[in-house]
């Protein structure tokens, strides 16, 4: 009885899911139909003729009503793969199976969006886990040696540096980081991603270090107060009592405690820098989703802008999904939570 | 340990760190040149290293018109006709040109044996296909309007309507005549003094046989012409290289080996590569290196400043209020000193004509618009909104806002003085920052931007190109207007047509001065400033041509190979020097 | 107000610190740059400009220098200060508005469906859902949008993007303070009593919330105060000539070669600012929420 309410529960959960998705790809659609503005316009550039840029527009069917584009976005959106896989209208779609998805092609970069967005998607990925990296290694470290070495100067130090760190917008630590690091010693590249793998390597270090260091900072500071209610605990006095030395008390005892919050805390932050911290990849040109969503947004980009939304609330939405059914399924007070 | 010496330590080694960093901070200071400049013959050889801010979309002729992707085109294909170092319009692909006195027809005779870059020969049939190509209604062309006053455009480019109302295109440009292997007629259906210059443009230029007859998107990434230059690879947002096309039909040149172009480098990157002797040649700099550049006496033999290529304006509509009365357009154009406006930047340097000075019909003697505080009072006196500067009473009741894209030197710097120097009469601005195709929206728009920035960069080095999309009647529309002060003016039109149809220089030239003291008499335009370039490159580089018709031209450069082999060691050790300097952990 | 609050928000550190920096910062901005003589919108010609039209660095007549246009930057850091200030507040006020009044709602009716037999919804689900749509919405499009339908970007458009897109953190809060209020034996007693739901909501929860929504409000504002600078940062923010400090970092930026003062001021400003509110957060936290009674 229990498993099958269960099942319901899930299929409700993953239909609203999509209901959801294809909420938020319809307003911005419409949304983004409604800004002032001519994609035709910005393709051709605004020395075009007028009469040149009318053909430019019937080329792109930009001249048909919002709600034919509209049908014709969404029917082609998923579709079924026909007889001819290579014909000219299949030109953008990428097939799964016996499903093509086809989100069109965009005016400004004339390649398929899917195509554009898979280059971009990894970078983000990388510059994410990067960040994630320089976040738990500084933070939790930080925080757990301050936890435990409370009020020394090391634990000062630490709460200082990290309010400072959370209350500097992570841009100027950025812009710090390039020009201390890029401009004046000219240790690494200022911004961009560089061509060869070890430029790759090289260019990821200060984006990571600016959105790992405003991180960090989030980090020491829950880090700190999770550990220090986790060592006040009686289990580690009473491994203190049987004569476990301090650094053992602090990892092997207290830190596994203080896991749980510090991993959904990580989990969270992990979803935000998915979703392309867009300050900090402006900043170093980083070409990932972010700066692709800004430079669509600001050329009007259609095609761009509905992939781009289409794979963040996707994303979203389904890690939003996860979570709630993990809590189901972990939850103590339920029945399969205890059964776990 | 006693805590004091733990927290001596700390300290020291937190200030050794600090001091580590302050002194690097401190070698902070231009390079100078890599090596010096000798004289000599040209030598053969050697890959130039260029770099650009921005990414090119398209290498495909009939479809590729931005700013980053022209110099490209420039290397890869050869357009029938191209401008000489002195301004004239000379044959190029073609050997010989003739023009028939009515202007109604030119004939091209070709160069005899000229290979495209996969091999096979150039002839005239390739010409008219390559023609019909970029013109063929489902090519997403920006430009085929520049070329309608070809016999048959219509026909083949808009279609005509048949008796069922069905749009009908004919299969072939009529106005482009084979006649023989080497030899080619275009008709034209009217004279056209604009046909010459517009087919200095690459978007006729020949394209391989394996471009075919109609444009396809693929094609983009195989872009090959007939140019000094083949695409060897295109590393998508990174990098393209390009290689001597050994059948190039001019004997000797190239005299590159090849040129590499990295894309999407910034400039503050490519000045450091610039600095270390990794890029040739530096054009994309911030305000604060061209000031140092240009002030550096090692530095200043090996830049020069590109004559400005665009014009750049506030447009005053002339539809809308308050300016629709021309004694306020006139008070607004005295009011302001563009030459305190531009100052804030060094590579903008004010304007006295429509005309930028790389167009043929600038006039360096021109008097324009000036500054006259006390003039543009007494018209503000004239308009009916008499203002007292004492007691700031009076002047136009109601603010206006100035439409601006974001990002641009416009908006940041010279706008809010402007703001400034119009209150002193009167004239209270607002300022309207929107992105930039926000910006071309709504100030294209009727009735819906009273004033806003207004840029014009050429296509083709004509002062046709210039008046004519931005201040003519025929370029007023409802949704789509260039012309975005809305200015009809009966004269300005009856000149630009005349003058379209001209084909005497001199009688050109005469009219398109008359154009340019309308504009400034009726002031649709408060003319602001031009924009230009400093180029720099590095000693070794030779021929570098910088005039206004050309972008980057480096189709005949060559580099001293001693000079800048010799680089190479002497700078890598001093700079090795350094750097270990300031790391000695890494000496251990 | 209770006195042991009191007692230990005095003896907090950060709190006395953080008071100070805040009540500089009302001080400066209540009193602006009129008072230092400095116009914010003024370009010097003369004093600000050096040979080559660059910007002056601290001298003088300007003391920390002047922007890429010759105005004291003096003046426009103390101008920045107000609308920083303005926007901060108001938009955190509208945040915590929101949220709380969506949290409460939501909280509220957690579980329970309202309406006619044929019609029943659930405001819980609703809300929530909405916060699922609304965190994934594109904030960039969200930003251009209010801009364009309301014509240009001014106060007004970034404090209501500012604070229609940050109730959702408070709406949870609240929803679940007033879950556990909502329980509580006294409450039910006076529901079943026939008090109506609004006086409920006000009489019971709000109090028990307002510690929290203080301290809530406090940390937001520092949230604000960043979030304009970086839509500053991206020129979605005020348009010029307004001296905003995201603005001011801008241009700053440009300018990090040659004359980085102009980035230090801004820079140095958001950064106390913001450490300042976190202080004061942090600080009222300890007074009014204080470690032992949270679990």
């Amino acid at each position: 009885m229990g498993a099958a309410l269960t099942m319901v529960r899930i299929v409700v959960r993953l239909g609203w899911a999509i209901f959801s998705i294809w909420a938020v790809v319809t307003l911005a659609f419409f949304l983004n139909h409604g800004l002032p503005s001519d994609p035709a316009r910005a393709v051709a550039g605004p020395q075009a003729r007028p009469a040149d840029v009318a053909r430019i527009r019937t080329q792109f069917g930009l001249d048909r009503s919002v709600w034919t584009q509209y049908r014709l976005f969404a029917g082609r959106l998923v579709h079924r793969a026909s007889a001819e896989p290579n014909a000219k209208a299949h030109a953008s779609c990428e097939s799964f199976g016996p499903l093509h998805l086809d989100l069109g092609t965009s005016y400004q970069r004339r390649k398929p969006v899917f195509r554009v967005i898979a280059d971009r998607f990894p970078r983000t990925l990388h510059l994410a886990l990067a960040a994630l990296v320089v976040q738990l290694v500084i933070g939790v470290a930080a925080g757990v040696i301050a936890a435990a070495r409370r009020r020394s100067l090391w634990d000062r130090g630490t709460m200082t540096m990290s309010l400072v760190g959370i209350s500097a917008p992570t841009f100027l630590v950025g812009i710090l980081l390039q020009y201390v690091i890029a401009y004046r010693l000219r240790w690494l590249p200022l911004d961009g991603y560089g061509t060869t793998s070890s430029e790759h390597v090289a260019s990821i270090v200060l984006p990571a270090l600016t959105l790992g260091i405003v991180g960090a900072a989030y980090f020491a500071r829950l880090a700190r107060s999770e550990m220090i209610e986790v060592l006040g605990m009686d289990f580690v006095r009473t491994a203190r009592a049987k004569g476990v030395g301090p650094v053992g008390v602090v990892v092997r005892h207290a830190l596994r405690n203080a896991l749980l919050p510090l991993v959904t805390a990580l989990g969270l932050d992990f979803g935000v820098l998915m979703g392309g911290a867009v300050v900090t990849e402006k900043l170093f040109r980083w070409p990932g989703m972010g700066q692709l969503s800004v430079d669509a947004v600001f050329d009007r980009d259609a095609p761009v802008i509905l992939g781009v939304v289409i794979l963040t609330s996707s994303m979203i939405i389904l890690a939003n999904l996860l979570v709630d059914l993990s809590y189901a399924l972990l939850d103590p007070r339920t029945k399969a939570g205890r059964a776990g | 340990m006693i805590r004091g010496c733990r927290l001596r330590r700390t300290w020291a080694r937190a200030g050794m760190v600090a001091s580590m960093l302050l002194s690097a901070a401190g070698c902070e200071g231009l390079q100078g040149p890599v090596g010096e400049r000798r004289e000599g013959p040209p030598q053969r050889g050697g890959t130039l290293e260029l770099a650009n801010y921005g990414d090119v979309r398209a290498l495909d002729p009939a479809v590729s018109f931005d700013q980053v992707a022209i110099p490209f085109l420039q290397l890869i294909f050869t357009p029938l006709v191209d401008y000489d170092k002195h301004g004239h319009i000379v044959p190029l692909l073609a050997q010989s040109l003739e023009m028939s006195p009515d202007g109604l027809h030119y004939a091209f005779r070709l160069r005899e044996g000229v290979l495209f870059h996969d091999g096979q020969e150039l002839t005239a049939g390739d010409v008219k296909r390559s023609i019909e190509r970029a013109l063929d209604h489902e090519t997403p062309c920006p430009a085929p309007s520049f070329y309608a006053s070809i016999a048959g455009y219509e026909g083949f480019h808009d279609g005509i309507k048949d008796a069922a109302g069905k749009l009908v295109f004919a299969p072939h440009l009529e106005g482009v005549v084979i006649e023989g292997r080497y030899a080619l007629r275009i008709d034209l259906s009217e004279p056209d003094a604009t046909f010459l210059p517009a087919l200095t443009l690459y978007f006729l230029a020949p394209v391989c046989p394996s471009a075919g007859s109609k444009y396809a998107r693929d094609w983009n990434n195989r872009a090959c012409g007939s140019g000094p230059f083949r695409l060897e690879s295109w590393s998508a947002s990174r990098e393209i290289v390009l290689r001597r096309h050994d059948g190039y039909f001019e004997p000797g040149l190239p005299y590159l080996d090849g040129i590499r172009w990295s894309l999407l480098v910034p400039p503050l990157s490519q000045r450091f590569k610039f600095e270390k002797g990794e890029l040739d040649h530096l054009r994309q700099m911030h305000a604060h290196d061209l000031r140092t550049y240009r002030s550096d006496p090692r530095w200043q033999p090996f830049g020069q400043w590109e004559p400005a290529k665009g014009v750049e304006a506030v447009f005053l509509n002339t539809r809308m209020k308050p300016f629709d009365n021309v004694e306020l357009r006139r008070a607004f154009a005295a009011a302001v000193d563009w030459k305190r406006v531009v100052a804030a930047r060094p590579d903008t340097v004010a304007a006295t004509q429509v005309l930028p000075p790389a167009v043929t019909g600038h006039d360096a003697a021109f008097a324009g618009q000036t500054y006259d505080p006390k003039r543009a009072l007494a018209h503000m006196n004239r308009a009916g909104f008499p203002f007292d500067p004492a007691t700031g009473r009076g002047g136009y009741p109601d603010p206006f806002t100035f439409v601006v894209p974001t990002d641009t030197a416009v908006a940041e710097a010279f706008a809010p003085i402007l703001q400034q120097q119009l209150a002193k009469v009167g004239l209270r601005m607002r300022i309207k920052q929107v992105s930039y195709t926000a910006y071309l929206a709504e100030t294209s728009q009727r009735n819906r931007a009273a004033l806003g920035y207004q840029g014009w960069t050429m296509d083709f080095p004509d002062a046709s190109d210039f008046f004519e999309p931005t201040l003519s009647s025929e370029a007023i529309q409802d949704e789509e207007s260039q012309n975005r002060a809305f200015f009809s003016d009966g004269e300005l039109d009856a000149l630009l047509k005349r003058a379209h149809r001209e084909l005497d220089p001199a009688a050109r030239g005469a009219m398109y001065k008359r154009c340019e003291e309308i504009v400034r008499d009726q002031v649709p335009w408060s003319i602001g400033f031009y924009s230009r370039w400093y180029e720099l490159t590095q000693p070794y580089v030779h021929n570098y041509a910088v005039d206004g018709k050309h972008t980057e031209d480096v189709r005949a450069v060559w580099i001293d190979a001693v000079v800048r082999g010799g680089k190479l060691t002497a700078l890598g050790s001093k700079k090795g020097d350094r750097m270990a300097a300031l790391r000695p952990w890494g000496r251990r | 107000m209770d006195p042991r609050a009191l007692a230990r928000f005095r003896t907090h550190r950060g709190a006395i610190v953080g008071t100070a920096i805040v009540g500089s910062l009302v001080i400066m901005a209540a009193l602006g740059p009129a008072v230092l003589g400095l116009d914010p919108m003024t370009s010097d010609f003369t004093a600000g400009s050096g040979a080559e039209g660059e910007p002056v660095g601290p001298s003088a007549a300007h003391w920390l220098g002047t922007d890429a246009i010759y105005r004291d930057q003096l003046a426009r850091l103390v101008y920045g200060a107000r609308l920083s200030l303005a926007i901060g507040v108001a938009a955190s006020a509208l945040s915590l508005f929101i949220g709380t009044i969506a949290g409460m709602a939501a909280g509220y009716w957690e579980g329970r469906t309202v309406g006619p037999a044929p019609l029943r919804i659930s405001p819980d689900g609703i809300i929530m859902r909405l916060v699922d749509i609304g965190l994934c919405f594109p904030f960039l499009i969200l930003v251009m949008a209010i801009g364009a339908a309301l014509d240009e970007t001014t106060v007004w458009t970034v404090l209501i993007v500012l604070g229609s897109t940050s109730w959702l953190g408070t709406a949870r809060i609240v929803r679940s303070q007033t879950m556990r209020v909502r329980d509580l034996d006294f409450v039910t007693a006076s529901r079943a009593l026939g008090a109506r739901t609004p006086l409920v909501l006000v009489r019971h929860v709000i109090p028990n919330v307002a510690g929290t929504l203080i301290v809530l409000g406090t940390i937001s504002v520092a949230q604000m105060i960043l979030a304009e600078s970086a839509l500053s940062y991206l020129n979605l923010g005020l348009p010029p000539p307004t001296p905003s400090w995201g603005h001011m970092l801008l241009e700053g930026q440009r300018y990090f070669a040659g004359a980085p003062w102009l980035l230090a001021a801004p820079a140095g400003a958001i950064v106390l600012a913001v450490m300042g509110f976190n202080l004061l957060g942090e600080g009222l936290r300890e007074a009014l929420d204080p470690r032992e009674s949270r679990t």
